[in-house]
């Protein structure tokens, strides 16, 4: 785990307490709240910390040292409620907004941080990696779903990661990832900090539509992965992105395969069987999730 | 023979020194434009690519004089460890510490100290202000210093080499 980058945003007064935290290896979110005492979220256990509340000051000072005296640098995703810092781990922000046209512009008071520590769970796509694979140097147009919060950011990373990479008999494939929320490739300062393999190109913090479009036009990529399709926008350009020879591997949400079938787009899709494999990502309380891979018909085939 | 070698001796000394002088002048003109093209360096850059501060450092290190690349150095390091300080007293600790190796005056230090008020704080175009405000009170300050460059080098030669005559006067 990549601690240090973790220990330096906090005070140096409590550097020493969190350091010790980190070094137990079970923590996966440091809560910092204006008042409050620290709490960590061990697995499935909370911890609160005895070291005094925290102050204004040392928010704004974790601030600083978050941001590397730069807000400026960091507005655009402060106004998106989070920032990704060295190491790949993510400080979401929360406090009083400021509005400009009614839209989020940045924060007047950051008064609470959540500091989500980073773990990459590579190898995670092995079960259906193969399954993917339409010949040795094309993959299916694949859709990955789930609920909310049951790992298809992290599926989606490891494949991107194994097909960059590629695997016996299979070589590498040249990928462009559209990144618009830094979440997949946890882009810091431009350079990604998880492991997206050597033939990956990212784009980050632009939107999908536009991403994809730039994507086609110069990076010439084999394969454009994104994440969280759901706008008609985006699925217009992905519906463009699947006649120009790229293949496309997204993730979507939803409940169910059900679900995921009542959305008009994914339909019209299975029914042209442009969509050709599907993987529904079904969490399972302290165990690794379950992956299901479907075909264009909605047979499960593993 | 001695009290003529004397002589020349002293000459050469006040001349040494006056030349001393007029490179020392030459040294404050050029570390003014130095800072002034630092801070217009810093006010552009911070406003277009929007990158951190230490990044926007270590780029203007690459095209400034060896004096200023250790001042920045020393800066961006500074920042790097997070050690407690804010980004303006990292700024400030630096100017001043090189301040003499810089051959800025007090005045340029305080307007390049007022240049970075704003770092830290979340407003670009405070920022920007803060750097424009100061890079144009330098801009006035070449202005002068170029203008008296000329007579002020004339007046440091023709003060030392008179100085150096009144000395053999004296001695004499």
């Amino acid at each position: 785990m990549r601690m240090q980058e973790i220990v330096e945003i906090f005070p140096r007064g409590r550097r020493q307490i969190i350091q010790k935290i980190l070094e137990g290896g079970k923590a996966e979110e440091i809560r910092v709240r204006v008042g409050q005492q620290i709490c960590v979220r061990e697995l499935d256990q909370e911890r609160v910390l005895t070291d005094g509340p925290m102050q204004m000051d040392e928010i704004n000072e974790m601030l600083s040292y978050i941001t590397r005296y730069s807000l400026y640098a960091f507005e655009t995703q402060m106004a998106q409620g989070f920032i990704t810092i060295r190491g790949g781990h993510r400080i979401g922000i929360g406090g009083q907004v400021l509005l400009e046209a009614g839209k989020v512009r940045n924060f007047s008071y950051v008064t609470f941080l959540n500091v989500r520590i980073a773990t990459e769970r590579i190898g995670c796509c092995k079960k259906v990696l193969m399954d993917l694979y339409q010949s040795r140097r094309r993959i299916y147009n694949t859709i990955l779903f789930s609920a909310p919060g049951a790992g298809k950011t992290t599926l989606l990373r490891d494949c991107v990661r194994a097909l960059s990479q590629g695997t016996a008999g299979y070589p590498g494939q040249q990928i462009a990832l559209i990144d618009e929320r830094y979440e997949v490739a946890a882009g810091y300062c431009g350079v990604p900090q998880n492991q997206l393999g050597p033939r990956t190109d990212v784009i980050m913090g632009c939107s999908k539509p536009e991403g994809m479009e730039m994507a086609l036009r110069s990076l010439a990529p084999q394969i454009i992965a994104v994440d969280e399709l759901g706008g008609a926008k985006d699925m217009e350009c992905v519906q463009r992105a699947f006649y120009c020879g790229c293949s496309l591997l997204g993730t979507m949400h939803a409940g169910g395969m059900e679900e995921l079938c009542q959305k008009p787009q994914i339909r019209q899709w299975m029914q042209t069987e442009v969509l050709q494999r599907i993987v529904e990502i079904r969490r399972r309380p302290g165990k690794s999730p379950d992956l299901c891979v479907y075909d264009a018909r909605g047979r499960c085939i593993c | 023979m001695l009290k003529g070698i004397g002589a020349v001796l002293i000459l050469c000394a006040a001349l040494g020194y006056g030349m001393y002088r007029r490179h020392e002048i030459e040294a404050h003109v050029e570390a003014v434009e130095m800072a002034e093209h630092l801070l217009l360096m810093i006010q552009k850059n911070i406003g277009y690519t929007r990158r951190p501060l230490d990044q926007i450092l270590t780029e203007a290190e690459m095209k400034m004089p060896s004096g200023w690349q250790r001042m920045l150095q020393g800066m961006c390091r500074q920042m790097r460890e997070l050690d407690g300080q804010s980004g303006y007293e990292i700024w400030c600790e630096g100017l001043k510490q090189y301040q003499l190796e810089l051959h800025l005056e007090a005045e340029e230090l305080q307007w390049m100290m007022e240049g970075g008020k704003g770092f830290g704080s979340c407003d670009l175009n405070l920022q920007q202000a803060f750097l424009h405000l100061s890079q144009e009170r330098l801009e006035e300050i070449y202005k002068n210093i170029w203008r008296e460059k000329k007579e002020r080098e004339y007046v440091s030669l023709c003060l030392s080499l008179a100085a150096g005559i009144a000395v053999i006067l004296l001695l004499c």
